[in-house]
């Protein structure tokens, strides 16, 4: 029924904590990240600039113990230069594989929408497969590799916009959008003071071998066969809607079942309820919806209206 | 309702309205009308009982389909009931048409999905096409009319919501073309509406009379028209056809030669037969000349026709005549069928004069011109008498088949005002034998051969309003008349007019008793009809017939005795829907005649009765509530107790459908915690729906209890619904007994009363 292990949920509540002192008055926003992490998939943030989406990787990498790297994407930016690459070294007479940032725990792709299509394509294999291929061999990434890419909503001159292959890959999209004006008092209240603000108070971190035993207990989380057709039939809603060019893909209804796996983990519960599937909805569907842009939200609502829960 | 889903409604009961007139234009419009409208008010109510359609341009769900489907299967399913029943069936083509009436309602009761709503108009397309080629008649012109209306404000709704699907999403950049005003063309409109309306004055025109027919051989019935097609069929075997042509010579029977030959029987030999031989008077106290025609067919050896026969006489005293054949009888074959309007008199002889104990015919009329004129509008020909007035007289239309004809007589309704006969078209061909008594002017009738004819038939009850005159035969009343005399003053007591023929007809028919059985024998020959009178107070239908007939005359005023058919529609055929008509069927009857001339029955017989004008739905309706109203004035008790239980059940369904809930609840194991949760939450959905706060379909039981409670309690409801409804877990996530007390605290929160319920919802909108 519950959550077995009380230390789990106090592990999530901890990373919950340290997201929310480093993005203040987010806490939805905190919650699908969370989400995300947990159901081990990687996010798409899409915001203005300076609204805190490397403060958030970078708590959240501080929060999991894990590394944090950043690949500020750019039009000249090459494939190897996420992935690494071979130099020949002159001492030895030999290959040495240089890794890239990709191989770090967390890893920010900054504006990922401006570098070229080559390089997106890039991270497909790290973040579908967690492994990278390079000359030939293969080089596993960490167990709990995630990619936190942003994109700039407002300047679209000389961007590539992600296909939607690449889309799919992402667990949701999130927008963290302007804190509140009590929040935002808040910040500055506590950077009185402050030089560095990554040195701010930090609660120790949680671990990246506990999360991945989280991630594992998340995987575990039980489904009954009324709330899998109702998943199933919001699917499949998708498919026959007439505003929706794509519909979802069988891989992108497993991230859906499995961030509400996350999502009824959080909440304590051993089993997903159609709530957990509601609450995740627009965010996972977000992402991968073919349809125009704006709408998604608005068809994802008209959705879970006409498909009736299972009672 | 939206607006489109209206006028699909509204073209759907218009085409259904025609189609029904269209389907039987001889009846009353209002008789459709009705029906049509019941058809499409049961449209209406299933239109409520339709699910919403969240996306009207999806495909419609299974649910919506299978009403649609199920109503339009009611006319197939109900029509062997009816033949059952009523012994009426409608024919094939008429079941498929009120098949597809019923599916384009069903469909229109569906047509919040747009694919329902296009089929239903295509429907609604097709009932119009047919209603507009099987009828001329206005109503269905009319309804043609206002479906185009209605149809064209549809499909200008149609464009304007195809074209709001191709709106532009909000935020989208968007270029709006505007096309300069001179390439529409000044004149575009103009143009527009002359042709439209060269259109609607050319479909007037020319549709209704030739388009309807050549529309009408598109639509398969069981014969062919006709009317324009020399070869067509003449219809479901309604045996041998006229030839067409005007030339006199070529409008003969088809297989004439067959009855001019056959040996059928005459109406004289089927009344001996059936009423028994007349006595034979061995003192010869009557000469009768012969006419020419007479001598000669005694020496030719040949009979002529029985109503050619001059002086026809019926005596009274008969002996014993056959038993009347059953049902089943060969010999019970029918002369003709009738199917219309019934009962039915068919006049077959009447007789003027009485002498005491026969009647006889008063002055020949036969071989007159008939006073018949042919109007070729209506091909139909038209009693030349003036037309009686409306209040008194009802409508009714009969179509006689002559089966198996006797002699040259004609089968007619006693009141025709016009008829149509097979193909003839020359009056020269019919004549009057008597008065209101048609016959073939010089041949024997046809077998096959099938009378149309309309009637005005007076209203019995008002025989009040039809003025008599008052008669004496010339020389005054014979010696013998004075017992009759005597009974007619004694049953009249001193009243006049239709006072004294009311008392005498219904003296007869209450205090007089019908007996096939003979009378006593010869030795009361001559005084038949006083002994019936004053001793036996029994006899055949003939005897009331005379005994009517003599005593309204010797009350003052002119009468008749007519022999002829009684169709009696309580022996309708529920195979065919007519009424076999035959020998056994033979009746006599009274006749009075009014100032006007008109000649009116006198049914004094009891058991036989007079036709009535059909009754309105008002009418009806009363007997209806007339009925119920004798039923409780005879059993109040009875009436009173079920009401008084079925209306406290109906008030109070809802709480008796708790409580019983409730008591199951109670009475539930409880360690069948997941059982008990169920029926609990059950219970609580079932209390919200009905005080008009259900819970969403698309919300859990977990977030609809939180949003409409603060309670601890019902917090902890919704954390154990969750558990009952979507965890495999057997174990419940607390005590079964914690479980149960959850779940009884609940429902006694929301079972207190009506001002509960309004907390709830109060809670609900308010949030």
């Amino acid at each position: 029924m519950v959550v077995e292990d009380p230390s789990s949920l106090a592990s999530v509540q901890s990373i919950r904590e340290q997201l929310n002192l480093a993005l203040r008055g987010k806490g939805d926003a905190v919650e699908r990240v969370l989400q995300c992490l947990l159901a081990k998939g990687h996010l798409l943030i899409e915001d203005l600039p300076g609204l805190g989406k490397t403060t958030l990787a970078k708590a959240l990498a501080r929060a999991l113990g894990g590394m944090f790297s950043r690949v500020q994407c750019t039009p000249d930016l090459m494939p190897g230069d996420i992935t690494g690459f071979s130099v020949f070294n002159q001492k030895n007479r030999e290959f040495e594989f240089m890794p890239g940032p990709v191989f770090s725990d967390i890893l920010l792709a900054d504006e990922v929408n401006r570098t070229t299509p080559r390089t997106q394509s890039a991270l497909l294999e790290a973040m579908a497969e967690g492994q990278v291929s390079i000359d030939g061999k293969r080089h596993a990434l960490a167990p709990a590799f995630m990619v936190i890419a942003t994109q700039n909503p407002v300047e679209h001159h000389g961007t590539y916009p992600l296909p939607e292959a690449q889309l799919d890959r992402f667990a949701m999209r999130l927008s963290l959008g302007y804190p509140n004006p009590e929040a935002e008092a808040e910040m500055l209240l506590e950077r009185i003071g402050t030089t560095d603000p990554s040195t701010a108070k930090g609660r120790a971190s949680v671990g990246l071998e506990r999360l991945v035993a989280i991630q594992e207990e998340v995987a575990n989380v039980a489904m009954s066969r009324g709330v899998i057709d109702y998943l199933v039939s919001l699917a499949n809603a998708t498919r026959r809607h007439s505003g929706v060019r794509l519909g979802l893909s069988p891989r992108g209804l497993l991230i859906w079942q499995r961030v509400s796996q996350a999502r009824a983990y959080i909440k304590g519960r051993g089993f997903v309820t159609p709530d957990d599937i509601q609450d995740v909805a627009e965010s996972v569907l977000r992402v991968r919806l073919g349809c125009q842009a704006g709408v998604a939200d608005g068809i994802t609502q008209e959705l879970l209206r006409e498909v009736p829960v299972p009672a | 309702m939206a607006i489109d889903r209206v006028m699909t409604m509204l073209m759907l009961g218009l085409a259904s309205a025609a189609a029904e007139i269209a389907s039987d234009d001889s009846r009353p419009v209002g008789n459709s009308l009705s029906i049509s409208a019941a058809w499409t008010a049961g449209a209406i109510l299933l239109a409520f009982m339709m699910p919403n359609a969240m996306n009207p341009r999806s495909r419609p769900p299974v649910i919506p389909i299978v009403l649609s489907i199920a109503f339009s299967m009611i006319p197939v399913v109900s029509e062997p009931f009816i033949r059952q029943q009523t012994g009426f069936g409608n024919p094939l083509e008429l079941l498929m048409v009120r098949f597809l009436r019923c599916l384009g309602l069903g469909l229109a009761a569906a047509a919040a999905w747009r694919p329902c709503q296009h089929a239903a108009v295509i429907c609604g397309l097709f009932l119009i096409l047919f209603a507009a080629a099987m009828s001329d008649h206005r109503g269905v012109l009319v309804l043609v009319a206002c479906h185009a209306t209605v149809g064209g404000i549809w499909l200008m709704n149609e464009y304007r919501i195809s074209q709001a699907g191709a709106a532009i999403p909000h935020g989208m950049p968007a270029v709006v073309e505007r096309l300069p005003g001179d390439l529409r063309g000044p004149w575009a409109r103009l143009v527009g509406v002359v042709v439209i309306a060269a259109i609607v004055a050319g479909t007037a025109v020319w549709i209704p009379p030739r388009g309807g027919w050549r529309l009408g051989e598109w639509i398969a019935t069981s014969g062919g028209t006709g009317e324009q097609d020399p070869y067509a069929r003449g219809g479901n075997g309604n045996g041998d056809d006229e030839t067409e042509g005007d030339n006199p010579e070529s409008t003969g029977m088809t297989r004439s030669d067959i009855f001019l030959d056959s040996p059928l029987p005459t109406l004289y030999d089927m009344i001996s037969d059936m009423f028994g031989e007349p006595f034979k008077v061995k003192d010869q106290e009557r000469v009768e000349a012969l006419d020419p025609s007479q001598v000669k067919a005694r020496e030719t050896g040949k009979t002529p026709a029985d109503n050619l026969r001059p002086n026809r006489s019926f005596p009274h005293g008969r002996n014993k005549g056959k038993p009347r054949p059953g049902a089943a009888d060969r010999a019970a074959r029918a002369l003709f069928e009738v199917s219309g309007h019934g009962p039915l008199h068919v006049r077959a002889a009447a007789y003027d004069l009485f002498d005491g104990d026969a009647w006889r015919e008063g002055a020949p009329v036969r071989a007159s011109i008939i006073p018949v004129t042919r109007d070729t509008a209506l091909k139909r020909f038209v009693m030349a008498a003036a037309r009686p007035d409306a209040d008194n007289h009802f409508p009714a239309r009969h179509e006689i088949r002559i089966t198996h004809p006797s002699g040259s007589l004609i089968p007619t309704p006693p009141h025709m005002s016009s008829f149509r006969l097979g193909r003839l078209s020359d009056p020269s061909f019919f004549a009057w034998a008597q008065p209101g008594i048609l016959v073939f002017a010089s041949r024997k009738t046809p077998s096959g051969i099938i009378l149309d004819a309309e009637s005005l038939v007076p209203v019995a009850a008002r025989y009040e309003s039809f003025k008599l005159t008052p008669y004496l035969p010339e020389g005054g009343h014979p010696e013998w008349r004075r017992p009759y005399l005597r009974i007619a003053d004694e049953w009249t007591a001193g009243a006049t007019g239709w006072s004294a023929v009311r008392a005498i007809v219904d003296r007869l028919r209450n205090d007089y008793r019908l007996d096939r059985s003979p009378g006593p024998g010869a030795a009361m020959a001559g005084q038949s009809l006083l002994d019936f009178l004053l001793e036996r107070k029994a006899g055949d239908s003939h005897m009331f017939a005379g005994a009517a007939a003599v005593l309204v005359e010797c009350a003052g005023y002119q009468t008749r005795m007519v022999t002829g058919f009684y169709a009696d529609d309580a022996k309708k055929d529920p195979e065919t829907g007519t009424v076999p008509v035959s020998s056994a069927d033979l009746h006599a009857w009274a006749e009075v005649r009014t100032s006007a001339g008109e000649w009116l029955i006198l049914e004094a017989t009891p058991g036989y009765r007079l036709p009535e004008p059909m009754p309105g739905w008002g009418e009806i309706l009363l007997g209806w509530l007339a009925t119920l109203a004798g039923f409780v004035r005879d059993r109040p008790l009875g009436f009173a107790l079920p009401t008084a239980l079925g209306l406290g059940l109906l008030a109070f369904r809802a709480r008796i459908s708790d409580a019983i809930s409730h008591a199951a609840l109670l009475m539930t194991d409880p360690a069948e915690a997941r059982t008990l949760v169920v029926r609990a939450l059950r219970l609580i959905e079932s209390r919200a729906r009905r005080c008009g706060s259900p819970r969403p379909a698309q919300s859990t039981f977990s977030a609809w209890l939180v949003r409409s409670s603060d309670s601890p309690a019902v917090a902890e409801l919704a954390c154990v619904s969750d558990w009952a409804l979507y965890s495999d877990d057997p174990s419940p996530p607390m005590k079964t007994s914690e479980i149960r007390q959850l779940c009884v605290g609940c429902l006694r929160f929301w079972s207190g009363g009506a001002w509960h319920w309004l907390g709830w919802r109060t809670r609900q909108h308010g949030r």
